[in-house]
């Protein structure tokens, strides 16, 4: 049995050679965002969500969009430039909406923020029971258990969270333009910081490298603000993310986020006077009195 | 006056030569690895000035690997059936009308310090194959660097198998001759002139009536083995103006050796599958068989560089003035797969395997330099020639960096022009997509690998099995770091002039 002849040989590298001088333009083409409407090329763009959550529903321009079943990411391709209105909604939970810009061949990005209506809190007792055995050696008989009643570490751990001592993160804004000193918040190169009754986000890099963001279709910033109330009390990155603040004031805890691309998102997580919350190792904790409770989101 | 009677016939680096061929040489030894960095440099530079081009140069690199990785398996899955076919043919029916009772065939074993065993299993085979024995001659070449002890274990193994053969006789590369690099080339180069000395002149045996077989230690053959080399060289065009190759398996010690060094050999034995069928591709590799008379006349295996079983090709190339070409027996030799005592060792073991046939491409500017020089090889040839040889140094240490590390680095390097564009998240999607169609082709690779294991030992447990279809998932890690890199690893210090010497591949079995 002799190799594969030579004119067999060159066929095969013809048929190859071919098919993939035919797919170069046809991949290339595709994949920078053309497609075909009748024998016109068009180029098109792409919409990027990011975050959504299991069963949440999406809708462009009301009308709704399937995503993949295994992702918490969503890329929609083949749309036409222009405006769309997005709409994600879950049953017991906040919806997210806003306007987001296509552009030729370009991808518009967004992070959406669905909290429950009624998230889940989780009382941390105060005290915890502890039975020690007592045993004793001449009458073993008489052995006996003892209960002691002590402040429990985790809500110990927990209300060091809310020393004043151990918020010593004072620096002063990076605006510069005030001597106020004043807490400034930072995760992944993002930092909030307050100023006066606004709340400011900064990014730590160049205009260049901004997230999404901190941008809209024309152009970006390294500041912005991003809240602007006079009763803010306090504030802090959502957990797990850079792209949402909480924020603290007279009326409850609210989550903010940073895009401000028409329109902002604004969520009330919870809404009572008098309560404080700190954030520690994306664990989010919330005092009211002298309770303490972690928030499951 | 003929190229191999030239000065520039044995040149093994640079540093052989003077004035303007030195300089011409080295700037030939510079190119490959330039070659491949500048590829792999350019991309990084690329995709950090010029995003969008980057990305769509690997989109196209990717089409191209996926295109080629199929176009590749048709010759592969061709060769298997060759194989296959080859394995089953009753090779002493095809001899039947053809006159061979004169011809000798001379086995020359090169062995340094391998174990008794070794040696022993490999001359089994040799007994074992259906040929007339007395139509053998053994040729066990051993190194006086070695010591005695190898000198009492080449004599036990003599004293043992003698009768069996024609003739057998031991030899013994002497130690620190000028000129010579220590290591295989120099050893059988000097084991061959010495049979010629002691048997085939002693016994007035005409060179051409003498197929050597050059293996390795370690090296086994399949029951045809002579009868298929004998076919072949009674029915090939020209049998002075061919080598023989048969196809490497790496069968000796396969079910012992762990997964990565099984998927390294097999991959290997797969890259000689497809060449098989594109012979005029080919140049000799490990095993192989050759005429002595050619032998003679090209003087015998280069003796002052490390890879002498290609450059024995190249020699015949150039001193024959391009009218020289392998026949591909499709008929396979086994040798050990990588195993070392322990999984480190191994891995080392292997990157230094790969490394030292990564060195292959010192045989690119010698190719190169001759084809200069000798302007009685056709042109079409040399450049063909060249072009296959350079894209194939080039593609093994480039293509997988390109594919498995650099496809990302439009995204990580480019700025928000670039990032905010739907090419840039297709990239990786196609990319993606692309690699997973061409990894179907491990499906066929699984089968085929799976079809050419030899028999398990008793103690094989039935998930080994399962474990030799799922090993292939271990290929992008694989042809990375045991192919790219020490392929890369090797240009580079030819690049730089760091000669390698010869590394003997250590020999375990369990």
């Amino acid at each position: 049995m002799r190799p594969v002849s030579h004119t067999r040989r060159r066929i095969y590298f013809l048929i190859f050679s071919v098919a993939f001088v035919l797919l170069i333009p046809i991949v290339t083409l595709v994949a920078s965002g053309y497609r075909l409407q009748g024998f016109k090329l068009v180029a098109t763009g792409g919409m990027a969500l990011y975050n959504i959550p299991e069963d949440a529903e999406v809708y462009m321009n009301y009308k709704p969009v399937k995503f993949g079943l295994l992702s918490r990411s969503f890329l929609l391709q083949n749309i036409a430039p222009g405006d769309y209105f997005i709409v994600v909604a879950k049953a017991g939970h906040w919806s997210w909406a806003k306007h987001l810009t296509v552009g030729e061949k370009r991808v518009s990005t967004a992070s959406i923020l669905l909290l429950p209506q009624s998230p889940k809190l989780t009382l941390i007792p105060e005290y915890e029971i502890e039975q020690r055995l007592s045993e004793r050696i001449d009458f073993p008989f008489f052995n006996s258990t003892t209960t002691e009643k002590k402040v429990s570490s985790k809500y110990r751990d927990a209300l060091d969270l809310f020393d004043p001592a151990l918020n010593k993160k004072v620096l002063l804004a990076k605006a510069g333009t005030s001597t106020e000193l004043t807490v400034q918040k930072t995760k992944d190169n993002v930092y909030l910081w307050k100023e006066g009754d606004k709340l400011y986000a900064g990014w730590e890099g160049t205009k260049n490298n901004a997230p999404f963001f901190f941008c809209n279709e024309k152009s970006c910033a390294t500041t912005q603000v991003v809240f602007e109330r006079g009763d803010i009390t306090s504030y802090d990155f959502f957990p797990g993310r850079n792209d949402v603040a909480l924020v603290l004031t007279s009326e409850g805890l609210y989550a903010v986020e940073i895009d401000m691309r028409t329109e902002q998102n604004l969520q009330p997580l919870y809404t009572a006077k008098g309560i404080d919350f700190r954030v520690d190792e994306e664990q989010l904790y919330i005092k009211e009195g002298n309770r303490l409770f972690e928030i499951e989101l | 006056m003929e190229y191999r009677d030239s000065e520039y016939y044995r040149v093994s680096k640079a540093t052989d030569l003077t004035g303007r061929d030195r300089f011409l040489y080295r700037l030939l030894e510079i190119f490959p690895g330039t070659l491949s960095w500048l590829t792999i440099i350019g991309t990084i530079t690329l995709s950090y000035f010029l995003p969008w081009g980057a990305a769509i140069f690997i989109i196209v690199f990717d089409l191209y690997w996926l295109v080629k990785t199929l176009y590749l398996s048709v010759y592969l899955r061709q060769n298997w059936k060759r194989l296959k076919h080859h394995m089953a043919l009753d090779w002493g029916a095809m001899l039947k009308n053809l006159k061979y009772d004169h011809l000798i065939h001379m086995v020359i074993l090169p062995f340094y310090k391998e174990d008794k065993e070794v040696i022993e299993k490999s001359i089994e085979s040799l007994i074992s194959a259906s040929y007339d024995r007395k139509r053998i001659v053994i040729v066990l070449a051993g190194e006086e660097r070695a010591g005695e002890e190898m000198r009492k274990i080449a004599e036990e193994v003599k004293e043992k198998y003698a009768s069996v053969f024609s003739q057998f006789i031991i030899t013994t590369h002497p130690k620190d001759v000028p000129g010579e690099m220590p290591g295989k080339g120099s050893n059988i180069a000097y084991a061959a002139e010495q049979a010629r000395i002691h048997i085939l002149d002693a016994d007035k045996i005409p060179y051409e009536d003498v197929i050597v077989s050059a293996f390795d230690i370690d090296t086994v053959v399949y029951p045809r083995y002579f009868e298929c080399v004998t076919w072949h060289f009674l029915t090939a065009e020209n049998p002075y103006r061919s080598s023989f190759q048969p196809v490497p398996f790496y069968n000796n010690n396969i079910w012992y050796s762990p997964a990565f060094s099984r998927v390294v050999a097999t991959s290997g034995t797969f890259w000689q599958m497809i060449q098989q069928e594109r012979p005029e591709r080919l140049a000799t590799f490990s095993s192989h068989a050759v005429s002595f008379k050619t032998l003679y006349e090209v003087k015998y295996w280069q003796k002052n560089m490390v890879s002498e079983d290609s450059r024995i090709f190249w020699n015949a190339f150039v001193a024959f003035d391009g009218d020289y070409s392998v026949v591909p027996l499709s008929y396979p030799v086994s040798m050990d797969a990588n195993l070392a005592p322990t999984f480190w060792q191994t891995c080392k073991n292997i990157y230094k395997q790969q490394r030292r046939w990564g060195w292959g491409v010192e045989n690119l500017p010698y190719l190169m330099f001759a084809c200069i020089k000798n302007k009685k090889i056709p042109l079409g040839k040399r450049i063909r020639m060249i072009t296959v040889q350079l894209e194939g140094f080039w593609s093994l240490a480039t293509h997988p960096l390109l594919i498995f590390m650099l496809g990302w680095l439009p995204l990580l390097l480019g700025d928000r022009e670039f990032t905010t564009t739907i090419l840039s998240y297709n990239l990786p999607i196609i990319t993606r997509n692309l690699m997973n169609f061409a990894m179907i082709g491990l499906i066929l690779s699984a089968i085929i690998s799976f079809s050419l294991l030899p028999p398990p030992p008793k103690h094989i447990k039935i998930h080994h099995k399962f474990f030799m279809i799922l090993q292939w998932i271990l290929v992008p890690f694989t042809i990375t770091v045991f192919g790219a890199l020490p392929a890369l690893d090797a240009q580079t210090r030819l690049m730089f002039g760091k000669y390698m010497g010869f590394w003997v591949t250590p020999k375990h079995r369990k």
